[in-house]
């Protein structure tokens, strides 16, 4: 019955991410008038155009990205382990991606290049997500991976705390550290914008696999008597998750909850058939990191990561509470 | 009419010195906001950095209250000061100097800030950016500063330098190599964490051993001993220093111990003092 809500969901998030992009690109410090944002984007004054395409479309086109991956990602993690709390970070690639760029900064690299520390950060992930799909490839059991993950997370986030605790003593540097630990989407330039559009191809990718997951949640050998190669399955869904976290967290650090929240409210608004929440989760992922990074604007620059946190803990608390239930 | 007397105002203003070049900076970080402080026409400041007014970090906390600052730290808050000129250190964000940069603005790096004469070519390399007059303001302090450096080198040359650790809160010590080794230096002391702890930058004190060193002073960032000691004699390790213990500590305002630009001479001076007072008893 629920299924007949997806529909008007998808139109209702794709116009309220349209809506939200708009205003996105029409507010920020600058102050620039409507006309001046008119001028902006028809590159009429040289000033609101460097403002609307050089600063606020790389943002809000990351911020598009991200959302998207982080949400469709969590999706996929919340249907391969068959739990419902699973989420991106479960298998330490955003520990990955947040300690390489620790690393780079904590190195002093910085510097060197605008896209050293996001190279790093993808090294750091893609590392991880090696490891992680080195142990599928192995035929580890769900609970040997998520026992894995735990060990990964700890590990990265002992290199993590190292660099912390050793190379941070400028307010600049633990600033650029901050960022990538919490996330944020501030300054993002055109080559994060490319760095991150490989999500399009995965999120392509990740459509038609929506029905073998509605199958895979009855469980394994029930999809696998319906002719669902699980193992194959799974190693695609694990590659396309891990690739899709690793590819946020290059480009806008660690940002928690997204791959939670939106998967849950999208199973409760239009229940849990996957081949509709799959194209469901890219957009309303997006519509939510959008509307959080404008909301942090609003309120004085609050990082993306705090501000997905913040909705995203209450709600997680009350998951946990209903589930108890 | 206007137009016949353009030429005249220019050749004017030419020869009155009054006309500062259409320079408009925003400076991103305490110590290049000092810099352009001393030098810049007030025309030419178009923002300043948000510590700027904040005394704990900036020597021009009071000049600086009178100029708009960046209150966020990204590309668009600097951008809507339209300037022509932004000034940032080797440590700012690369994709906030990148998209200044690509933004049509000059932007200026400075990545050489450990002691005076990287400050005095600092305060060179920006005045030539501004103007003659700022290179004017920029040779006047240069030399001013040398004069003050050497009274100060000549009022301490026998002086006994008094052994000091600059403890923090945080959980290192300035060793060799800082800012605050900087100051020792000029100021006849010898830093005990870079001589006798080996350390270089701020680093993690090594806590047994930190308490057998001869410690004369503790130097701390406050207004009186007794606020500046007040958080150390509840902290361990420093709570059990006899140093800290008997009260035996130097004071200078926050700023100077981390201080980048030409200020710090005034916390060589402000250093000296604290520590050989009676050098300075006249």
């Amino acid at each position: 019955m629920k299924s007949f809500r997806a529909v008007p969901t998808l139109a209702l998030a794709f116009v309220a991410l349209l809506g939200l992009a708009a205003l996105s690109l029409a507010v920020g410090d600058a102050r620039l008038s409507p006309s001046q944002l008119l001028d902006g984007l028809l590159r009429r004054d040289e000033f609101a155009a460097t403002i609307v395409w050089n600063i606020r479309m790389p943002r809000l086109l990351v911020a598009t990205l991200v959302g998207a991956a982080l949400s469709a990602s969590g999706l996929v993690m919340q249907a391969y382990f068959r739990n419902g709390l699973a989420s991106p970070g479960l298998l330490g690639v955003s520990a990955g991606g947040a300690a390489g760029a620790v690393v780079a900064i904590g190195c002093g690299l910085a510097a060197v290049s605008l896209l050293t520390v996001p190279l790093f950060a993808v090294a750091g992930a893609l590392a991880a997500t090696g490891a992680v799909i080195l142990l599928a490839r192995r035929g580890a059991s769900t609970e040997r991976l998520l026992l894995a993950g735990v060990a990964l997370n700890a590990l990265l986030g002992a290199v993590t705390s190292y660099v912390l605790s050793t190379h941070t003593l400028t307010y600049e540097r633990n600033a650029q550290i901050l960022f990538w630990l919490i996330g944020g989407l501030e300054d993002r330039t055109w080559e994060h914008v490319w760095m991150a559009a490989p999500v399009l191809p995965a999120a392509l990718l990740l459509l038609p696999l929506g029905r073998p997951m509605d199958l895979l949640s009855l469980g394994a050998e029930e999809a696998q008597s319906l002719g669902v190669d699980v193992r194959r399955l799974r190693r695609r869904l694990l590659a396309l998750s891990t690739i899709l976290t690793a590819l946020a967290t290059a480009v806008a650090g660690t940002v928690g909850f997204v791959g939670l929240v939106v998967p849950h409210i999208l199973r409760l608004l239009v229940g849990p058939e996957h081949r509709l929440l799959v194209p469901l989760s890219l957009v309303a992922g997006a519509t939510f990191v959008v509307g959080c990074d404008l909301l942090g604007r609003a309120s004085g620059d609050l990082r993306l990561g705090i501000v997905t946190a913040l909705i995203g803990g209450p709600f997680f608390l009350w998951l946990l509470r209903r589930d108890e239930r | 009419m206007s137009r016949r007397l353009l030429p005249l105002l220019l050749c004017l203003c030419a020869l009155t010195g009054t006309a500062a070049p259409a320079a408009r900076v925003v400076s991103q970080t305490v110590g290049s906001d000092e810099l352009l402080l001393a030098v810049a026409a007030p025309g030419q400041i178009a923002a300043l950095s948000h510590l700027a007014s904040d005394p704990a970090f900036s020597g021009v906390a009071r000049e600086a209250a009178a100029h708009p600052r960046i209150t966020l730290g990204d590309a668009e808050t600097i951008l809507r000061f339209l300037p022509t000129l932004a000034l940032f250190a080797d440590y700012s964000r690369v994709e906030l100097v990148e998209q200044v940069r690509r933004a049509g603005v000059e932007v200026m790096i400075f990545d050489r800030y450990k002691t005076l004469e990287d400050a005095h070519a600092n305060l060179r390399r920006l005045a030539a950016e501004l103007g003659s007059d700022a290179e004017a303001r920029a040779e006047r302090i240069v030399n001013s500063d040398t004069a003050r450096l050497a009274a100060l080198r000549e009022k301490l040359a026998r002086a006994k330098p008094v052994r000091v650790i600059a403890p923090s809160t945080y959980g290192v010590i300035a060793g060799g190599g800082t800012t605050f080794q900087d100051l020792c230096d000029r100021a006849a002391a010898e830093n005990l964490a870079a001589t006798l702890g080996g350390l270089r930058g701020h680093a993690a004190p090594p806590g047994e051993r930190l308490l057998m060193w001869p410690i004369d002073r503790v130097v701390l960032a406050g207004e009186t001993v007794g606020a500046a000691l007040a958080p150390y004699r509840r902290l361990p390790p420093y709570q059990f220093m006899p140093a800290v213990r008997e009260g035996r500590a130097a004071v200078v305002p926050g700023w100077m111990l981390g201080c980048v630009s030409h200020l710090r001479v005034e916390a060589y001076e402000a250093l000296a003092r604290a520590l050989h007072p009676e050098l300075f008893a006249e």
